[in-house]
Parts: C-alpha cells; sequence; structure tokens
C-alpha cells in the first residue's frame, strides 16, 4: 500500500471547454518552479497551510463521483497547480489506479526536469502547456526563471512526435510581451510542429 | 445565465442522453431554484447515482452498455488558433483562486431536503424518483475528517495493516475458479474508538471479492484514533487493495 501523498490547493468539477475535452475535475497541486507576476494562484506557492493532503487512491475516490460523465464525454481530470510536472510519481500511481478509460490531461509549464515529462507522456493523454513567452528575457522577466527546460521539453515532445497532443497558450501579458513577440513564439512552435495555439490576452485585475 | 445554470444544463442533457442511449427511464423536471449554481446540487448527483445503479444492473444481467463517448460531441475544445473566450482560467483574477467545489446542501428543486454528506448511499426506486434518505446513519452525521493533525494508525503500521488484510482474506471459491484477480480500491473510516466502520468499496473487481474484502476490513483490530485539537475524531482511510491469484492457481 503506497505512502506517495501529495498537497493539492483545490479540486474543481465539472470545467467545461476551460481544461481539455469533456467534463473534467481539475486537480491542483501546491508547489510550482516558476514565480509568475501575475499567477492566478498563489496560494499554490510557499507553506500557508491552503493545501490538503491525498494519496493517489484518496483523490480517485474522491473524483471518482463524476466518472460517469468523463466516460460519456470522453472527459476525465486535468492535473494543474502549481506544477503537476513535479509529479510525475503520483499521477503514474493515479493512472494506474483511474485505468485508460479517463482522459489525463496535463496544465503544465513544461519548467521541470525532462525525466518527468519523459514519464508523464507516457500516462497522459495531452497536455495544455502555459508557454508564457518563447523569449528567454521576456521568460525570465515574467517568471523570475530561465526557459531552457521548457525548450528542452518542447523538443523532447516533438521527436516522440506528440505535438498533436498539446495545445499550446501563448497569452499577451501586458507590460511583458507584444503582439510581435507573440508571433514570434508562434512561429518557433510551428516550426517544432506544433499547431494547437490558444492565443488570449491577460486580463489584469485592479485588485 | 449564470456559469452555474449553464454547467448544469449541460451535465443535464448529458444524463438524458446517457438514460436514452440505454433505455433508462429519466424523468428530470426543468429546476426552479433562483439562487447561485455550482453546476450540480443533491438532487443532480442523486441522478447520477441512479444512472449508475441502472447501468450496473444492465451490466450485470449481460445487457450492453453504450456509455463511452456517447456525449463527447457535446464538449470538445479544439485549441485552434483563435482567441479565448473570456472565461479563461488562465485570465488573472487573483481575488478569485481555484474554487474548492463542494456539493451544496441547501440548493433543491422544491421543499427542503436534509443535509447530504459526500459518501452517503442514495436510495433509488424502481422509477426516476429519487429518494434521499432523511434517517442518516449515526455515525455520519460526526463529520468525518480527511485530514488530519494525527492520522489514525494501525498497531504495527501499514505494513502490518497491509499483512494483516492479506493474511485474513479468504478467496472466493467463486472467484478462484473464474480466475477473477485485480486491484480494488475500499474506504472507510476509523472512528474515535479506532474501529474499521462501513466499509465501502469504491472501485470493485467482483462481487464476491468485494464482500470478502469488507468483510475483512470490519475485522481489523483497533486503529490508534485520528486527532485534531487534541480530541479524537473520525478519519475516512482509503486503501488500494491488490488481489492476485495464488500462483498454482496463475
Amino acid at each position: 500500500m503506497e505512502q506517495l501523498r501529495a498537497k493539492i490547493i483545490g479540486i474543481s468539477r465539472h470545467r467545461l471547454l476551460t481544461d481539455g475535452d469533456g467534463v473534467t475535475t481539475l486537480v491542483a497541486f501546491h508547489g510550482c518552479p516558476l514565480h509568475c507576476r501575475h499567477c492566478l494562484n498563489p496560494h499554490s506557492l510557499g507553506d500557508n497551510g491552503s493545501f490538503s493532503e491525498y494519496s493517489p487512491a484518496e483523490l480517485y475516490a474522491e473524483v471518482s463521483i463524476d466518472e460517469l460523465y468523463f466516460i460519456a464525454t470522453n472527459g476525465g481530470i486535468t492535473f494543474g497547480g502549481g506544477e503537476p510536472g513535479l509529479r510525475p510519481q503520483f499521477i503514474r500511481e493515479f493512472r494506474e489506479i483511474c485505468g485508460d478509460a479517463w482522459r489525463i490531461n496535463l496544465e503544465t509549464s513544461l519548467n521541470v526536469p525532462s525525466a518527468n515529462i519523459r514519464d508523464l507522456l507516457t500516462v497522459a493523454n495531452s497536455l495544455i502547456i502555459d508557454i508564457k513567452d518563447m523569449n528567454p528575457d521576456i521568460y525570465r522577466r515574467y517568471t523570475g526563471r530561465p526557459n531552457a527546460l521548457v525548450l528542452e521539453n518542447l523538443r523532447m515532445i516533438a521527436a516522440a512526435g506528440r505535438q498533436h497532443d498539446c495545445i499550446i497558450r501563448i497569452p499577451l501579458i501586458p507590460g511583458f510581451n507584444t503582439h510581435p513577440d507573440r508571433e514570434a513564439s508562434r512561429k518557433e512552435l510551428e516550426a517544432l510542429g506544433f499547431t494547437r495555439f490558444d492565443l488570449f490576452k491577460y486580463q489584469i485585475s485592479k485588485n | 445565465m449564470t456559469r452555474g445554470k449553464q454547467t448544469c444544463k449541460i451535465l443535464k442533457e448529458i444524463r438524458r442522453q446517457i438514460a436514452e442511449a440505454n433505455g433508462i427511464e429519466l424523468a428530470t423536471s426543468e429546476c426552479r431554484y433562483k439562487g447561485d449554481c455550482l453546476g450540480t446540487c443533491p438532487k443532480c448527483e442523486a441522478e447520477v447515482r441512479y444512472l449508475e445503479q441502472q447501468l450496473r444492473a444492465r451490466t450485470l444481467a449481460g445487457k450492453a452498455v453504450a456509455l463511452a463517448g456517447i456525449s463527447a460531441g457535446m464538449i470538445f475544445m479544439s485549441g485552434c488558433s483563435g482567441t479565448s473566450a473570456g472565461n479563461h482560467p488562465a485570465d488573472i483574477q487573483p481575488s478569485a483562486p481555484i474554487e474548492q467545489t463542494e456539493t451544496p446542501d441547501t440548493i433543491t428543486e422544491e421543499g427542503e431536503a436534509p443535509a447530504i454528506e459526500d459518501n452517503n448511499v442514495y436510495e433509488v426506486t424502481g422509477k426516476a424518483e429519487v429518494i434521499i434518505p432523511d434517517k442518516l446513519p449515526t455515525d455520519s452525521r460526526n463529520k468525518i475528517f480527511t485530514a488530519t493533525e494525527e492520522m489514525p494508525q494501525f498497531p504495527g503500521g501499514d505494513e502490518e495493516e497491509a499483512r494483516y488484510i492479506r493474511e485474513h482474506f479468504i478467496y472466493p471459491e467463486e472467484a478462484l475458479k473464474k480466475g477473477i484477480q485485480g486491484r480494488a480500491i475500499v474506504q472507510f473510516y476509523v472512528d474515535t474508538l479506532g474501529n474499521a466502520c462501513e466499509p465501502k468499496i469504491i472501485r470493485g473487481i467482483d462481487p464476491s471479492i468485494d464482500r470478502e474484502i469488507s468483510r475483512v476490513i470490519r475485522t481489523l483490530p483497533k486503529y490508534k484514533p485520528g486527532r485534531m485539537n487534541g480530541k479524537n475524531v473520525n478519519v475516512w482511510r482509503t486503501l488500494p487493495i491488490t488481489i492476485k491469484l495464488p500462483q498454482n492457481r496463475q
């Protein structure tokens, strides 16, 4: 019986169209290597205690309440966060428990060791990649980290021929990148064989 | 229309399609609730449990069940080179962290229904009428925690717990003959006295094996109960259990 446990900051059910096909449940991990200026879930960082600990089996017990919807709509679980790329062992264990009928999507920055992504590619159906910007300077300014690992992982995914399982989010981040920057990112990604993009603009809230 | 109501409408349509594809009678009525809706409510959840029960009955009766992907066309994320709609998870809403969705216990179509806690068994009649039990098990009235400061501990630790289950599990003759093995998940709670209570098979292998797992769980020796704020509390415990045929039967 496994002792593998992960800190989870939130479970959001019945998400439609936001993180993958079908009806999905978003499971958000605690912990992220980035410190984005406009982080959507700042409570995924730091040790502020706003999480619950789950084993893969406990998580399965909680999310399987929506199995009927998952199967009927080709939906399943989207692991986000935080950074699910830091949790390959947990997600692999979860896949063994939930079986092949559920889709597993990852919402990831890819800014994790390539061994993790290589491992996750064997259990995940699709990746929603939060690329920020391909330009290393813009990336570092916005996230506080270099994007060398991101680029390495993108090349690895391309070499594995899994580009079509990826949706790449290319945001326009006011104050950090511009439309031409975004076009440049897209061209670079297209050169690697990626075809599915999600272009959108960050809405910066005043409060 | 609020997002919750929209979600509710789509989920209801999926349930209708599942029922129709499998010849299940499901009489849904228009929800008249006017307040905030999270997309589901006890009544919607009870319909899902009813469908599950009906589908299980059909499977047991050897009938084909149509489920996989039957509503797939309804919600399809193309991810083509477009621009996202406003309702995007990556939109920055610092004041709106990920919602911890909980089943609301006050939304009902009409009248008052008793508060429903997770993990209740919903009783369902043969018709699409759903009856929510008004008499909940006594122990369910007390809160059952998922995580506590001190989790329940089996004497000797998790390895001993696994060993106890392994040694006390008697392979049902029927499953042995059919060569059935697999991985089950059982959930129960450890009460304030350390007893393993109300085992429920979350993912089963075979009815005979599932019954045997539940029997063994009920015989588990006392745990050291979980504690919260210096007090013993009820705590859920979920265990994956792998059942393998004896080597000479494989």
